[in-house]
């Protein structure tokens, strides 16, 4: 599987003193330093409620955090919510649990959904972009078929498809097969895999498949709501 | 700027206002949506929320018909009677009640009216500056078709020429009204007295035939048929209103002496101001002179305060429904609160999120509005059409510009309120409802 797509950059991450609190205070998470280079594919381990998608989530810029996030030259952490939004736009893409589709709309109408507020000059590219996904993904030829006749490794290749319309360079992904099958599990671990390598995204995968875990690069692991430190290679 | 307003014609003044409030909605829609193309996604919510938006539409609409159909049908009702009245400038009766007067002279409603004699009718007939003096002698019917007794110049005055045949010229000759089912050449035998109280037997052996008919007055006038004075006299056994010499050629002039009376006389004067110095100089102790114009007017003013208690119960109607609608709205994001969530973290503007919301809103509520206008407007129609049916007055309920300001007023204002859900929408934390199952 090839991707030849240009996508927007290659972006490294820095993560330096993040801590993410409750409202209340509460310490929810806290990452010393990590970082990830451009194209890595990384899965971030741990028990339940460890702090894992906490984790994810903040990188995404989704939680209000303190320290630094640095995506390339960009400390998303100090950003409004606004120039956030659009970064998580322009460079993210994201894969849910439980798909998370628009049941009412059609397989391209889910993967081509940033196209109702991207700005109308990409609206095009993105709907093309989305259709190409769909193809790559073995769904070319249900495209206009409604979500609600798909199985659960169907919808969630959409949901990948969606993530990658807008050819970011980073996909987050939170426990992106937990609600799949063994076969379909697989699948879309080497469909996501393969699709992030080939064009040198990053994939930050939150997941307790260990199949996934064989699949990456690195593997982080979060104990009661701290990134632990990476062992040594070798 | 004002004297702009008051020299523009009122068609433009209508329309005019009609934009500027519906602006607040138009503005409002262009501001929220600008720059977005929700419409894939509005067309899902509404899909998925079929039933949901269904009843909201169903309940915006009903308040809406409820508002929209009171002022249509009030003013067909206002209009409809005053164009019943158009042809009546002054009418002089005995003393006593205008509005029975009227509804007897003027929309043939059984009635004991005391009569005018001879001499009370010369002397009007007589009056400078008066075109026509003519008797109107009702009581009898037919088949619940009033039968009046009046003059050849009234038949003329009332229908213009005929739609069919030629006026009465002997006393047992008739005019049928546009709606009587009788054809020229049909004879009948009227009944002393309406409804309950009809004595079919008093008039035996009295025929008329029908020689005309007139064109369609919009008026009960179109039931009733109209024979010669001279005819209603004769068969109540009473003069014939004329002296031995009479050519029997019906109408004026009548003989003072033989002149058995007629409960009303309608009186037209050459110019209008003639009119108002004919209703002085006989608003005595003896006769009453009225215009059914002006006794509509205060009948109108009064439904028209009893239409401004009713359009307001309606707008309290419609403002209470609007409010549960947009209350419904509010628990209806909450259920979709996730895939908003879903949209901001994909990298949906809030601004998206926001006019994804208020355009679901504006959509029920403009659903709604056309509908309730249409549905009103329906409605009206068909209660005219029935009350024109019972009455004989054409009412003609139609889609005017007042309705039109109702309802863009109405949606201008619901639609503001809708910004309200969507404010609400945005205060959502997106981590937490992408967390919730």
């Amino acid at each position: 599987m090839k991707d030849e797509r240009k996508i927007a950059g290659s972006l490294a991450l820095r993560v330096a003193e993040l801590r993410v609190s409750a409202p209340n205070g509460l310490l929810l998470l806290s990452v010393e330093a990590l970082t990830v280079s451009p194209g890595e594919t990384v899965v971030i381990k741990g028990p339940s409620g460890a702090g894992k998608s906490t984790l994810l989530y903040a990188l995404a810029g989704l939680l209000p955090a303190t320290g630094d996030i640095c995506w390339g030259d960009t400390n998303i952490v100090h950003l409004n919510d606004r120039a956030r939004t659009a970064f998580r736009r322009r460079h993210m893409g994201f894969v849910f649990q439980d798909h998370l589709l628009f049941e009412e709309l059609s397989a391209e109408g889910n993967a081509a959904l940033a196209a109702a507020y991207a700005p109308k000059a990409e609206r095009v590219t993105l709907k093309t972009s989305a259709n190409e996904h769909l193809t790559q993904l073995g769904l070319g030829g249900h495209a206009t078929r409604g979500i609600a006749s798909f199985s659960g490794g169907e919808r969630q290749r959409v949901a990948v498809a969606r993530a990658l319309a807008g050819n970011p360079a980073i996909v987050l992904a939170d426990e992106p097969t937990a609600s799949l099958d063994r076969p379909a599990a697989d699948r879309l671990i080497e469909d996501l895999v393969l699709l992030a390598e080939a064009s040198g995204r990053t994939l930050i995968a939150v997941t307790h498949d260990t199949h996934f875990h064989a699949r990456a690069s690195r593997v982080l692991n979060v104990l009661d709501g701290v990134l632990q430190p990476e062992a040594p290679h070798g | 700027m004002a004297d702009l307003w008051v020299s523009l014609p009122n068609g433009m003044q209508d329309l005019a206002l009609f934009f500027a409030l519906l602006a607040p909605a138009l503005v409002t829609g262009l501001l929220t949506l600008r720059g977005f193309a929700p419409w894939g996604l509005l067309r899902g919510m509404l899909r998925r929320h079929f039933w949901v938006s269904i009843t909201f539409i169903v309940l915006i609409a009903t308040s809406v018909a409820i508002g929209t159909g009171l002022i249509a049908q009030e003013r067909g009702l206002r209009r409809g009677t005053a164009q019943a009245a158009d042809k009546f400038d002054l009418i002089v009766a005995a003393p006593g009640s205008e509005i029975t007067a009227m509804l007897a002279a003027v929309y043939l409603q059984p009635s004991d009216i005391p009569l005018l004699d001879g001499e009370t009718y010369q002397r009007i007939a007589e009056q400078e500056h008066v075109s026509l003096a003519a008797p109107i002698a009702f009581g009898d019917s037919w088949n619940a078709s009033p039968v009046v007794g009046t003059t050849p110049q009234f038949v003329a005055h009332l229908s213009g020429t005929l739609a069919e045949g030629e006026v009465f010229t002997t006393v047992d000759e008739a005019v049928a009204g546009a709606n009587v089912p009788l054809a020229i050449g049909d004879t009948f035998t009227p009944s002393h007295g309406h409804g309950d109280a009809t004595d079919d037997g008093a008039h035996a052996g009295y025929h008329y035939i029908i020689t005309g008919r007139m064109e369609p007055t919009g008026s009960p006038w179109d039931r009733a048929i109209l024979v010669p004075v001279e005819g209603v006299w004769l068969i109540h056994g009473m003069p014939n209103g004329h002296d031995d010499g009479w050519s029997g050629d019906p109408g004026p002039p009548f003989d003072p002496a033989y002149f058995p009376g007629t409960p009303a006389i309608l009186v037209r004067a050459e110019q209008l101001w003639a009119n108002y110095a004919l209703q002085s100089a006989f608003t005595t102790s003896e006769t009453m002179a009225f215009f059914p114009g002006a006794v509509l007017a205060r009948l109108h003013s009064l439904l028209g305060d009893v239409r401004d208690v009713m359009s307001m119960l309606a707008a309290i109607t419609q403002v209470v429904v609007a409010a549960g609608v947009l209350t419904g709205l509010v628990i209806l994001m909450r259920l979709l609160a996730r895939r908003l969530a879903l949209l901001r973290a994909l990298g949906a503007p809030r601004r998206f999120v926001f006019a994804l919301v208020w355009s679901f809103a504006a959509t029920l509520l403009g659903t709604g509005t056309a509908i309730g206008l249409a549905l009103g407007m329906a409605a009206a129609t068909v209660i005219s059409r029935i009350v024109s049916e019972r009455t004989d007055i054409l009412i003609r309920a139609q889609l005017g510009w007042p309705e039109l300001h109702l309802v863009a007023a109405f949606f201008s204002i619901t639609v503001l309120l809708a910004l309200v859900p969507a404010l609400l929408a945005l205060r959502r934390a997106p981590v937490a409802d992408l967390r919730s199952t």
